[in-house]
């Protein structure tokens, strides 16, 4: 049996690669009995992944809100996941004093035109969907009035 | 086509006999429209017993672990469950939107998206189903297998 398929071969990858940075890492800062800011940043970016996918896992209980309230519930939650971060972060290394607000720019242009681009391609879904719609109404009134 | 029509009043019940050369799209359609027509459902209405027709039904609704149908200006309280009612009628244009709703795609008048995102389907007689993010690549597939001839494939086994 082939346990790495075409469709599992880059999830693969993405683990591999996390798996051998971190135990490495890890062990680095073990044996040296220090961290230095490039193994801070890969610690907060493990932080930063878990707490996005663990987020994200969540998304089924916002079912009851609308897509907007959604966006903006998700927004809130994961700029202060990332503030908090970066201020535990801070504990460790030193942060640039425009460093929250450029974290928190980084993560909310492309956040919010994610956003826009969702709004307009549910609209033209919909439109697409009122076409077929009306086409098949069309198509059984045809044929079946004389 | 040529159509004939012949009244005898004793046989047993009304009967359609339907002969065709080739199985085109136009006869699927007729074929389909009366499957769905004969198809009749038993439910109640103030525990009166009624009978109806698929066709007339605008969709079903499960509340408090009931079903019921909604027709045009009625409402029937059936005893088959959401799920059964989607495996069984799919194929006659019913489509689950949300968890406790199945939808007769041929009573939609309109599909709006409000300002919020959601997406409401305005049904012909005036009322809006809401169609849940869950439920809108299942019912995006539905909608483009109904418009390239529906599930006949799949009703003439």
């Amino acid at each position: 049996m082939k346990l790495i398929t075409k469709k599992n071969i880059i999830p693969v990858i993405c683990i591999t690669y996390t798996i051998i940075s971190i135990v490495l890492t890890s062990l680095e800062v073990f044996v040296k009995g220090k961290i230095n800011p490039t193994q801070v940043n890969i610690f907060l970016f493990l932080l930063l992944s878990i707490l996005g996918v663990g987020v994200l896992s969540q998304h089924y209980r916002l079912e009851r809100f609308s897509p907007l309230a959604m966006i903006i519930i998700q927004y809130m939650i994961a700029i202060a996941i990332i503030l908090a971060s970066l201020k535990t972060a801070s504990y460790f290394t030193e942060i640039h004093p425009n460093g929250y607000r450029d974290m928190a720019l980084s993560f909310s242009v492309p956040y919010f035109i994610g956003a826009v681009i969702y709004y307009i391609s549910l609209r033209l879904e919909v439109r697409k969907q009122n076409r077929i719609i009306e086409k098949i109404k069309k198509n059984k009134n045809n044929n079946l009035m004389p | 086509m040529k159509v004939n029509e012949y009244q005898q009043k004793d046989i047993p019940e009304d009967r359609i006999d339907f002969y065709y050369r080739t199985k085109t799209k136009e006869v699927n359609d007729i074929l389909d429209y009366l499957r769905k027509h004969s198809k009749k459902l038993a439910g109640k209405i103030n525990n009166k017993a009624v009978r109806f027709s698929l066709n007339d039904v605008y969709y079903f609704e499960s509340v408090d672990k009931k079903t019921f149908a909604y027709l045009n200006n009625e409402v029937v309280r059936i005893d088959i469950r959401l799920r059964d009612l989607e495996n069984a009628y799919f194929e006659f244009g019913f489509i689950r939107v949300n968890k406790s709703t199945i939808l007769n795609i041929y009573k939609i008048n309109s599909l709006i998206s409000e300002i919020n995102m959601r997406v409401i389907a305005l049904l012909d007689n005036g009322e809006k189903i809401q169609i849940n993010r869950s439920y809108k690549a299942k019912f995006n597939s539905f909608l483009n297998t109904m418009d390239k001839g529906g599930f006949q494939h799949e009703t003439d086994n």
